[in-house]
């Protein structure tokens, strides 16, 4: 075992910051990429017409987890050191429904928002403003919101500690569901295409029909 | 967004990549409700992105 490197001491919290911002760099590299410093590109997610944002998320977590399973399967990584953010169901339930209505509203979300407003994008930055003074809010109004964000702690856990089932069951289902759900988005994706050409382009009826 | 990310102790990178490739049950049921609440209101918002 000698991962998490920072648990087992391989390098202090200031090579940490080092570290952290080299992946960033790669973060920010590969978010503008996969063209996600559009907010057009990241909202056809919801219009069906490019799910890029599904296969790019997707393939972001399969590739993680199952580095993480086999990292620590072999005896590199020691998962239960692996800082887990506790679960809050309900905060979390609303939270993210709150993230999904602005996500579609403004555009992005919180990342992509940076990674537009380093590409100079200005409804990036308003994005980005917007993003801070939310963030000002609910920490200045704190006392309000604290009920709520506080609700239903149920500890840091995992799916496969919640539901008693055994990890590589769980880490098999997610890539199962995965290679269903890339299947699906590329019918989706097809059948948009197809739906929608005619219209806009009287020219490629023609092969569109064919 | 800011109030929705503090709310659910991070954003689609925070919480829904890193928390997803832990199985973080919270992780989940957040990427969820992202994806619920962004296809809820999209025919709403049509018209922004004609």
């Amino acid at each position: 075992m000698m991962a998490p490197f920072l648990k087992y001491g391989v390098f202090g919290s200031e090579t940490s910051l080092v570290v952290a911002f080299l992946i960033g760099l790669g973060f920010g590299f590969a978010l503008e990429r996969a063209g996600f410093g559009s907010a057009r590109k990241l909202v056809s997610q919801f219009y069906l017409n490019d799910m890029a944002v599904f296969k790019v998320m997707f393939t972001g977590i399969i590739t993680a987890m199952l580095g993480v399973t086999y990292l620590s399967w072999i005896g590199v990584l020691n998962l239960s050191l692996v800082y887990l953010v506790p679960t809050f169901l309900l905060p979390q339930v609303i939270g993210g429904l709150i993230l999904g209505v602005g996500f579609v509203v403004g555009g992005y979300c919180p990342g992509t928002a940076l990674a537009a407003t380093a590409t100079g994008r200005l409804d990036a930055i308003v994005y980005g403003l917007g993003l801070y003074a939310g963030t000002f809010l609910f920490a200045e109004l704190y006392p309000v919101f604290k009920p709520l964000h506080t609700a239903t702690p149920m500890g840091q856990t995992t799916i496969p500690q919640y539901f008693n089932l055994p990890y590589g069951l769980v880490v098999f289902a997610v890539v199962l569901m995965a290679i269903g759900g890339f299947a699906g988005a590329g019918w989706v994706e097809k059948k948009m295409a197809g739906s929608r050409q005619p219209a806009a382009d009287s020219g490629s009826v023609a092969s569109a029909a064919s | 967004m800011g109030i929705g990310a503090a709310f659910a102790l991070g954003c689609t990178s925070g919480q829904a990549l890193s928390g997803g490739a832990l199985l973080n049950l919270g992780s989940w049921a957040f990427m969820m409700m992202v994806f619920a609440g962004a296809y809820a209101v999209a025919a709403f918002m049509r018209w922004q992105w004609r």
